[in-house]
């Protein structure tokens, strides 16, 4: 799942196999964010009823007048929790997780630390929160989404292979504290 | 990491279960099912890169749920026996680590070990 290129090994934390900032470890990551961001904007604009349905192979509605399972579950008052629809806030969140995790070059974990915690920061309640709406689905509601899901296996998925660059960045900052340095100023990739 | 694929279908399959075996009517199994199902694949999936494999350890929490839980909540027969059998093979699952072959300068232990080696 993890690819070990020889070349990359003088730039993989101490202690470390391999270096998890390298683009072909963070480009499956920013693809999946991407992906998730334009699936999330396809239920946010049904939410703003730009468009008139939802695409739902899947799951049919225990409700009029809903067609299917999605629009239920898009047209629920979790779903209007916020201001702005839920799938818009995803959607937000996906966009974040992409930029966070594409921006740096292939030495980030030391180089922009603080762009690396963040981007871990990001996923975590992302995936959090998608498979908490995914329990809500069938507990509260009664109906399944079919591209709700999608997303939140989406979200899921970046977990894992985003943990291993976060946790290369953690140990760079809190080795600084250990030489005597700042953890401040290696947060900011400043040593 | 097969085995954290193996416990991923089964999370899924409760997730399906309480409609596909129709016991989605007994709203304690179907709730036990439709929560723990996802969390489970969720923990799962997660443990299946190297760097997070620990998070199996909360597998074996709910799969020990998933067997105890008939006797807590109403469960009828054939939710009952999916719920015991699930929750059995997400608990063997749990078990077994896998194969490491990549280091972390130490893992996640390293942030918060007083005098850290390596």
């Amino acid at each position: 799942m993890d690819r070990d290129t020889a070349p990359d090994l003088r730039n993989a934390p101490p202690g470390w196999s391999y270096n998890p900032s390298t683009w072909p470890q963070r480009l499956p990551i920013v693809l999946a964010a991407v992906v998730g961001f334009v699936l999330a904007m396809y239920l946010s604009l049904y939410q703003w009823r730009i468009i008139a349905g939802v695409w739902d192979p899947l799951f049919a509605s225990p409700l009029e007048p809903y067609r299917n399972g999605s629009e239920r579950i898009l047209n629920t008052w979790v779903s209007e929790l916020f201001p702005l629809p839920d799938a818009f806030l995803g959607a937000l969140g996906y966009l974040a997780d992409a930029v966070t995790g594409a921006i740096g070059g292939a030495r980030r974990w030391r180089t922009m630390p603080w762009m690396v915690i963040v981007f871990g920061v990001f996923v975590g309640p992302l995936g959090a929160v998608s498979v908490l709406l995914v329990i809500l689905q069938p507990v509260l509601f009664d109906a399944w989404c079919a591209i709700c899901l999608a997303t939140a296996v989406i979200s899921v998925v970046m977990i894992g292979p985003a943990m291993d660059e976060t946790l290369a960045s953690l140990q760079f900052v809190v080795q600084a504290r250990r030489c005597g340095g700042s953890m401040w100023r290696a947060f900011w990739g400043r040593v | 990491m097969w085995a954290q694929l193996i416990s991923t279908l089964v999370g899924i399959w409760l997730m399906a279960a309480p409609q596909v075996l129709g016991y989605a009517g007994s709203r304690a199994a179907a709730d036990n099912h439709h929560v723990v199902g996802p969390l489970v694949a969720t923990f799962a999936v997660i443990a299946l890169w190297q760097v997070t494999r620990p998070l199996r350890w909360l597998n074996l929490l709910l799969g020990l749920w998933l067997i105890v839980s008939p006797i807590i909540l109403s469960h009828p027969p054939v939710a009952m026996a999916h719920s015991v059998v699930g929750g059995a093979v997400v608990v063997a699952m749990s078990l077994i680590r896998g194969r490491l072959n990549k280091r972390y300068g130490g893992g996640w232990s390293q942030l918060w070990r007083a005098n850290p080696t390596g």
